[in-house]
């Protein structure tokens, strides 16, 4: 995730809205508190049968759930990527006769969800070298070298293995080259029928719908701007499911999983969240926090000029607490340096931190902030850990944690994990209801990096039972664990 | 005159002494004092204070202090060198051998000088825990060695039946000195050496006091420099939040494992650093199938169905735990992610004792054929916490609501054991298994485990699991293993031999005066000769 801040301020502003509202908001705005976002966003399936007075408070409820979803995602993403390149990566470097086939396949997969396209496309022909390999595997790895030898500038190479595509009547390879035509921003070569195309087959089918089909829809659905279309479909899929079961021999079955699947909702939460807090700020009076939030979803969204706007008029609107004010400041500078002004961007976040020395949920927005996009955030680095060192409660765990977050960012693991243990609420070790799922996965990551896998392990299984998508995280972890432990064997009565 | 003279003699002659032992201890020399006294609180007495008669996690920790293995394993999961200082590995796997540290002795006995490690100590160990009368949960692991020989004083070789994996790490098995039992063939616990054993590690047994304290000294001449804190005392409770007092009230420094309901008090008091360590554990209640009447997994089934495990974790702990589903930690890389615990369904399990045969009888009990589902559960006394008379009490009151009869039954520790390993003399059990990295349940549950103060005290035998077990030993292939142990997973939960319930938060808590803390989550102690404590704070 590029942009994060903390939505504090959701406690702040929420509960005082939510005196007037219905039960059904009520409920949503429970949900969201408990980090429960997909439960709040229930709330859309109830939109028509509300008052029409509520309807801005609940857009602005969906909005906030939606963003705080795309928060989470893309952060998942970014630590299942991590985790599977590591497990892909061994299983594919595996010999002997149940060596696998498919792993190289996904290996190539992980490589371009990574942004990596030469690894990718080397791994891609390997998999069609390998005379083994099904028909339906081929076109697949054809749809990814396509799009792999396109992001790195060869397009006629990429159209011709394309082509041999285009008759295709397999659900899982036209979704694929639907979401190869996306991500190479070729809307003119209809993404949208080849994916509807691909979900009619699918339906014809007895078997569910692959995930790798929903993974595409989505986003052929988020770029084409067909939020609610893309939402429907989430809202049935078994995200936790594994693209592929590859048995070797009787006692060794192999479990891939889509890893675009994480960052295509993230991408749809993202829209999804800037769509309904736009229909927010159609209603009459809108609430001030849908600037806020839009500034912030804008941001995520890489569309700083917008969410410089949003910033300014939540700032010149109204008259606001101190907290709030640097939150949004904290945007426009993470705008500055995203959009190339850099030492402005630098500036803005010194000032915050020389102005709020002693405030250290002030101090934490500006260091999560400029973790994000800068390598240096000394000064603040500074002021935080002065701050820690005179005082450490509860009141401190947003602090901690984001020093934990810049630590992490900088692969300083052992103060990474210092720093976010102390900002961790011990009584739920795991629970998303009382921690932040973002520190949480935050956490999981440096676990998972210092070979505690167990940690990582645990927190992942608490979080699965609200959010099954991790399952694919849950997979690579397990299998680098099993891999790497090195134990004797021992067990003990406790 | 005379007396003044001898007596300045006497005080003359022991400071030498001291200056002299003083002088040989080798120091770390990495700038941290020595000095100061950890006390800490466990949550019940070590049977014994061996490795290799030993099988629980008490005897463990101090085992880690008091001993040193071939090998260790560091916290990121690399084997590094203990007793051997290097080793070659040959034939593809098969052929291990070790080259032993110079230099390294054994605790002295009081009055005795330290005798030498040698490579006679490895092979002595190796007989000794392989022999058929000694007592130990190890031997089934180190089955895999063909033959252990001595090359020179300080070479061995461990030829294997045949590779397997992670081998070597299975060369962390404790050394104990072939000068320490007072039989030299076989280990039982009645051997005096389980009781008061000498190792080479950095802590020295110096006492066990009438309260039960185990009292330990730092080994000046530990081969990896003396360790920092002078003394360590483990102190036993028999209740976890009086625990938590002592802490509070400092009459103790850490605690291993903090009870749940504790957290939050602790995590509010500044003095205290809570550390997690993932020790990976579950608790279960653990039936005894010889048992007609539990042996069949209807009935064990029906059990699971008719108590709420939700409930009684909210309740009793506070919710800060995890339910399971089977044999594994979550936090396993063995854990099937697909198996989901038997839901809380008192119709489901009414029905199932129907299925069984059983009907209800006239005192409200189900019964067959004359025969009540009326059981003794036993609980070992060290276990006799609130929150655990509370998870036992429920037990039985789930149960009664589906016609089945409990008798709770506390036990002191030793006898507990002496019921439940040894005679199997129990119907059902209240208890907490803990796993190395290794996720090994081959002890458990597979049909050679059955036998005295063997890990398969319920006699659960089951030839699938048995040969799915055995090809998980033979593999070399990881991700073969962990299909294995998927199914095994799946197998096991629906078998239900135990009733799975869940795995708790793990913390420790301590004193922030203790510095350079770093805990091993399974073994705990493994890095406690580097913790010190500042000299400011050693009073």
């Amino acid at each position: 995730m590029r942009y994060f801040l903390t939505l504090l301020i959701v406690i702040l502003i929420i509960p005082a809205q939510a005196h007037a509202v219905g039960i059904k908001l009520q409920r949503a705005l429970d949900q969201l508190k408990r980090n429960h976002y997909n439960y709040a966003a229930e709330l859309r399936l109830d939109l028509q049968s509300l008052d029409p007075t509520d309807l801005s408070s609940a857009y602005l409820i969906l909005g906030m759930s939606y963003l705080k979803s795309a928060n989470l995602y893309s952060r998942l993403h970014n630590v299942s990527i991590s985790a599977n390149l590591e497990y892909l990566g061994r299983i594919s470097n595996m010999k002997g006769k149940n060596k696998s086939r498919m792993a190289m396949m996904f290996l190539a997969e992980a490589y371009l969800a990574a942004k990596r396209p030469a690894q990718a496309a080397f791994r891609y022909q390997r998999v069609l070298k390998d005379p083994g390999m099904s028909s339906s595997a081929r076109d697949l790895a054809r749809a990814g070298l396509g799009l792999s030898l396109f992001l790195q500038g060869n397009r006629n190479q990429a159209e011709k293995l394309w082509s041999q595509l285009a008759g295709s009547d397999d659900p899982e390879v036209l979704s694929e080259l639907a979401s190869a035509f996306i991500r190479a921003d070729l809307k003119n070569k209809n993404p949208v029928q080849l994916s509807e195309r691909a979900l009619m087959l699918s339906g014809k089918s007895r078997k569910r719908v692959p995930i790798r089909v929903i993974s595409n829809s989505i986003l052929v659905y988020t770029a084409g701007g067909m939020i609610e279309k893309g939402l429907n479909l989430v809202r049935g899929a078994d995200l936790k499911g594994s693209t592929f079961q590859e048995e070797l021999g009787r006692n060794k079955t192999l479990l891939f999983y889509d890893l675009s699947l994480l960052k295509n909702l993230a991408a749809l939460y993202t829209k999804a969240s800037i769509y309904y807090l736009e229909k927010a700020l159609e209603r009459p009076k809108p609430s001030r926090m849908v600037f806020y939030y839009l500034a912030e979803a804008y941001s995520l969204d890489g569309i700083t000029s917008k969410s410089n706007k949003a910033v300014d008029a939540f700032l010149t609107s109204w008259p606001l607490p101190k907290l709030q004010k640097s939150a949004a400041i904290a945007i426009r500078a993470q705008n500055s340096v995203a959009s190339g002004k850099k030492s402005e961007g630098r500036i803005t976040f010194d000032i915050l931190a020389r102005e709020n020395w002693q405030d250290p949920k002030i101090i934490a927005q500006a260091l999560n902030a400029c973790s994000n996009v800068l390598e240096d955030c000394s000064e603040i680095v500074s002021s935080a850990e002065k701050l820690i060192q005179s005082r450490e409660d509860r009141s401190y765990s947003t602090l901690n944690y984001a020093l934990g977050r810049h630590y992490l960012t900088r692969k300083n693991l052992d103060s990474a994990v210092s720093y976010m243990e102390a900002g961790r609420d011990k009584s739920y070790k795991n629970k998303i209801e009382y921690n932040d799922p973002l520190l949480l996965v935050d956490l999981a990551d440096v676990y998972f990096k210092s070979k505690k896998f167990s940690e990582a392990l645990e927190i992942f299984f608490e979080m699965s039972l609200q959010y099954p998508a991790v399952r694919q995280i849950q997979n690579a972890m397990q299998g680098v664990y099993s891999m790497v432990q090195e134990s004797a064997g021992d067990v003990k009565v406790l | 005159m005379k007396d003044k003279w001898t007596l300045l003699l006497i005080i003359f002659l022991a400071a030498s002494v001291g200056v002299s032992s003083r002088a040989m201890a080798v120091s770390k020399d990495d700038g941290r004092p020595d000095g100061g006294v950890l006390n800490y609180g466990e949550y019940g007495r070590p049977a014994t204070l061996d490795p290799i008669t030993s099988n629980d996690m008490i005897s463990l920790r101090i085992s880690e202090l008091v001993f040193n293995g071939l090998v260790g394993i560091n916290e990121k999961q690399e084997i590094i060198p203990e007793l051997a200082d290097r080793w070659d590995v040959a034939d593809g796997g098969s052929t291990y051998t070790f080259y032993l540290r110079e230099g390294v002795t054994w605790h002295p006995r009081e009055g005795e000088e330290p005798r030498p490690f040698t490579a006679d100590d490895v092979i002595f160990t190796f007989n000794i825990m392989m022999h058929p009368k000694t007592i130990t949960p190890l031997k089934v692991r180190y089955e895999f060695i063909e033959s252990a020989e001595k090359l020179n004083d300080l070479t061995v070789r461990f030829r294997l039946k045949r590779p397997i994996l992670n081998a070597l790490a299975k060369f962390s098995f404790k050394i104990i000195p072939s000068h320490g039992p007072a039989n030299s063939s076989f280990l039982t616990r009645s051997d005096p050496f389980v009781q008061k054993p000498i190792g080479t590690g950095p802590y020295m047994i110096k006492n066990i006091t009438s309260d039960r304290e185990v009292v330990l000294v730092a080994n000046d001449n530990y081969f990896r420099g003396r360790p920092h804190i002078d003394r360590f005392v483990g102190k036993p409770f028999a209740d976890q939040n009086i625990m938590s007092q002592a802490l509070m009230f400092n009459a103790i420094d850490m605690i291993i494992l903090v009870n749940p309901r504790n957290i939050p008090e602790i995590q509010g008091d500044r003095r205290y650093v809570l550390q997690p360590y993932n020790a990976l554990s579950y608790s279960f209640f653990g039936y005894n199938l010889r048992n007609p009447l539990l042996a069949d997994k209807r009935v064990r089934q029906a059990f699971a169905h008719a108590i709420n495990r939700q409930e009684m974790l909210d309740s009793f702990f506070n919710g800060q735990g995890t339910i399971i589903s089977g044999p594994f930690a979550p936090g396993s890389w063995a854990y099937n992610l697909d198996v989901l615990p038997l839901r809380y369904d008192p119709e489901k399990a009414r029905s199932l004792l129907k299925e069984a045969g059983f009907s209800t009888g006239p005192d409200g009990i189900m019964e067959k054929d004359g025969d009540q589902l009326s059981f003794t559960l036993k609980v070992p006394i060290e276990k006799e916490s609130e929150a655990v008379k509370r998870v036992v009490l429920a037990f039985k009151s789930y149960l009664k609501k589906v016609g089945v009869d409990i008798r709770v039954e506390f036990k002191e520790w030793l006898s507990w054991k002496e019921d439940v390993f040894l005679d199997h003399d129990m119907d059902i059990i209240f208890a907490s298994w803990v796993f190395d990295d290794s996720a090994d349940i081959s002890s458990l549950f597979h049909s050679s485990e059955i036998g005295p103060w063997k890990n398969n005290f319920g006699g659960y035998s089951n030839p699938v699991v048995d040969s799915l077990i055995v090809e998980s030993k033979l593999t070399l292939d990881h991700e073969k293993r962990r299909t294995i142990y998927r199914k095994l997973h799946e197998l096991l939960a629906d078998e239900s031999p135990y009733t799975f319930l869940w795995t708790l938060t793990n913390y420790a808590a301590y004193h922030r005066k203790v510095r350079h803390m770093a805990i091993h989550p399974y073994k705990f102690f493994s890095f406690a000769d580097d913790w010190y404590i500042p000299r400011e704070d050693q009073k």
